[in-house]
């Protein structure tokens, strides 16, 4: 099948446009007049213990001692570092707070566990997804 | 309830004081090529109810080979392992990483090591790290006890007679307990902090040429790859490279007779950077810094007007000269610090091949500032141009070359050998010894695509003069945009490769040297995606510098060498 002429001028116009106005930068600007509220300043930043669930193996119950209302991120990372493997956040309600983990999308594995606050404070613990 | 149990689970820890212990049970082994090694780390329960230790070792895997991992015989007397106990071991290996030593991954406490643990990637590295995590199921009312509780057992690899073999380091291990979850738990016992130190003998090659390349102390071997190249000489038609012959990370070099031959003249260089020299532009960087440009620019300016003699207060040997005198003129003139601030802004890279300059031990520490131009001009004239080594080697015997290196425009001889001399005080003139600046790196919530990075600075009583670091960034994630200079009266410089970029700033006026508390650079990026959901880290390299006033180099702490970028979503999403 042929194209015509004049549709193809227009397609390659219509690229050339969105070519000179997408910026894949600018695409993502974040308003800076948004305001983000990091919630509290946190004071304590700590695993107290974390449970696997013996049927699943991959749902983890982690209990931390936080800071009411400051928030934190949970990162599942491989021992030696990298981008994280799975992200949870949260903004504590209560001193102890619990949060149930499910990482069965992730393999069979020594992973480590990373509680980091708002402060950039972090802890962290091993973790062995084994099935 | 469950928050009673929580509130149990917190508490415990604090009643429960005991630590328990993991140590290698010997620091100091023999053995030869070939041999096998076993090497036990023992445990001390110290009324714990650990059930799994968690190891990190780093060794050579060019060197040793892991051939078994097992525990202790349960119930043996020896064993920390009681009668009736099952185990199992998970036994991770990543080559090519090795293990980054700070103040605070560098305690008796593992758990604490593993908090504050970094690692160094080179692909085909030769070093790995081992990661072994034991569990034990024991019988009922029954704990581990004290004893031997895992083993490792190595095989010592057939590598070439001058290898440079290092130890097997525990860099820590913790232990996890059944009430009180990862325990503080001490590595420090009887063998001190994480050593396995092997001796490897059994070398049989006969050594015709047994030598020391002076190494500094603080050298990347990896990056400055140092090789003496040994070129036969002829009569009347061109040098024939022989060998090339590689130095160890410790120094050391020994060439056999099947390498070169006995009774025959060589004529000997130094090559650094890779067999191409493609690490050359690497290693000027971080050879010549800031505090480089300032010695030089320090004691140009201290030079009598009316003699125009140089007074020698931050060059106080003749080497310093040598290696100050980047464009060769056989002087130390303004053509040398201005090369020297080129390479060091990036606008220009000091003019080097992959030889540098090599001289016998012997004329590099006593060279004196006098003399520098003679023997400067001895050395070139001998061996036509970069310094090398004219040598015959002999018929029968081992011959012994002791030799020293600088990099041209390294002055301060931070990347070069050290100068010996009789005050050990001033054996590297130009660096104030034991002085450090502090600097401060916070990690940051990403709330914007425009991401400002302070570099906060506080130098206590010291005034500086200068300042540079280098950054690594992922390029995928994050685009460097500008720096903003804090210290408007310096003179800045920017070099922004792909992923790295190399910064900082030099009081070319000599007037305006800052002291105290200060922000001297806020480097900005953008995110390449939603800033809200990146999550990245910029690292510091140890290519970083500060001078004093005076020029001299001075130290720098930092107190993380890692930023961390979380974007805000990865805060506010939603946990149960």
């Amino acid at each position: 099948m042929q194209i015509p002429a004049h549709k193809i001028k227009f397609l390659a116009a219509a690229l050339l446009i969105l070519g000179c106005t997408l910026d894949p930068t600018d695409s993502f600007n974040v308003d800076t007049n948004t305001t983000f509220d990091l919630g509290e300043v946190p004071q304590s930043t700590r695993i107290v213990s974390v449970d696997i669930d013996a049927l699943t193996k991959t749902t983890i119950t982690l209990n931390m001692d936080v800071t009411i209302g400051a928030m934190y991120t949970i990162h599942l990372l491989h021992p030696l570092g990298g981008d994280p493997l799975a992200v949870t956040g949260f903004t504590a309600t209560t001193q102890l707070v619990t949060v149930e983990l499910d990482y069965s999308t992730i393999s069979d594995g020594l992973y480590d566990i990373v509680l980091i606050d708002t402060q950039g404070n972090s802890t962290r613990i091993p973790i062995l997804l084994e099935r | 309830m469950k928050k009673l149990f929580l509130l149990l689970a917190l508490l415990l820890p604090a009643q429960l004081s005991a630590q328990p212990e993991v140590y290698l049970e010997t620091n100091n082994i023999t053995a030869n090529r070939g041999d096998t090694i076993e090497i036990w780390a023992n445990f001390n329960n110290n009324n714990t109810q650990t059930r799994t230790i968690y190891f990190d070792f780093s060794y050579q895997r060019t060197a040793f080979s892991l051939v078994d991992v097992s525990f202790a015989t349960a119930g043996a007397d020896s064993s920390a392992i009681p009668t009736g106990t099952t185990t199992s071991l998970t036994n991770y290996n990543f080559p090519g990483y090795n293990w980054v030593q700070t103040t605070a991954n560098t305690t008796t406490n593992g758990l604490t090591n593993y908090q504050n643990m970094q690692y160094a990637y080179t692909s085909g590295g030769p070093y790995t790290i081992r990661r072994l995590y034991g569990t034990v199921a024991l019988p009922t009312n029954t704990n581990l006890g004290t004893g031997r509780f895992m083993k490792l057992k190595f095989e010592v690899q057939n590598t070439a007679h001058d290898f440079v073999y290092d130890s097997l380091y525990m860099n820590f291990a913790f232990a996890n307990s059944n009430n009180a979850g990862w325990l503080a738990t001490n590595n420090a016992v009887s063998t001190g902090y994480r050593s396995a130190f092997f001796t490897v003998t059994g070398g049989t090659a006969d050594i015709l040429v047994y030598g020391t390349l002076d190494l500094p102390s603080n050298v990347n071997i990896d990056l400055l790859q140092p090789r003496l190249k040994f070129f036969e000489k002829y009569n009347n038609v061109p040098d024939t490279l022989r060998h090339t012959e590689t130095v160890g990370s410790n120094g050391i070099f020994s060439v056999t007779p099947t390498e070169v031959d006995a009774d025959t003249d060589y004529r000997i260089y130094l090559s650094l950077g890779g067999a191409s020299g493609d690490s050359i532009p690497s290693i000027l960087n971080t050879a010549i810094t800031v505090s480089d440009f300032t010695a030089a620019e320090t004691e140009f300016s201290w030079q009598s007007l009316t003699t125009g003699a140089f007074v020698d207060t931050l060059f106080t040997k003749g080497v310093h000269y040598m290696a100050a005198d980047v464009n060769d003129s056989r002087g130390f003139d303004p053509g040398d610090t201005g090369t020297l601030f080129a390479q060091v802004a990036g606008v220009e890279t000091v003019e080097m091949t992959d030889t540098s300059q090599m001289i016998l031990k012997s004329v590099f520490d006593t060279v004196s500032t006098a003399y520098w131009r003679v023997a400067d001009s001895i050395l070139d004239t001998q061996t036509g141009g970069p310094y090398g080594m004219d040598f015959h080697t002999d018929t029968t015997a081992t011959d012994t070359l002791n030799l020293k290196y600088f990099i041209p425009g390294d002055v301060n001889l931070s990347y070069s050998s050290a100068l010996a001399v009789n005050n050990p005080g001033s054996q590297a003139a130009p660096v104030l010894d034991n002085t450090f600046i502090d600097v401060n790196l916070n990690n940051l919530v990403v709330t914007s695509n425009s991401i400002e990075i302070p570099f906060e600075v506080n130098t206590g009583e010291q005034e500086i003069s200068a300042l540079q670091f280098e950054v690594l960034y992922d390029p995928s994630k994050l685009r460097f945009e500008t720096m903003d200079l804090g210290v408007s009266s310096w003179v800045a410089f920017i070099d922004n490769q792909e992923g790295r970029v190399r910064f900082g700033a030099v009081d070319r006026a000599r007037e305006f040297a800052m002291g105290g508390e200060f922000t001297p650079f806020s480097l900005k990026f953008v995110t390449i995606n939603n800033p809200l959901d990146i999550v990245t880290q910029l690292h510091l390299s140890s290519n970083m510098d500060a001078s004093s006033k005076s020029g001299h180099q001075i130290g720098i702490t930092l107190n993380s060498n890692t930023i961390r970028l979380i974007g805000y979503n990865n805060y506010a999403n939603s946990g149960s």
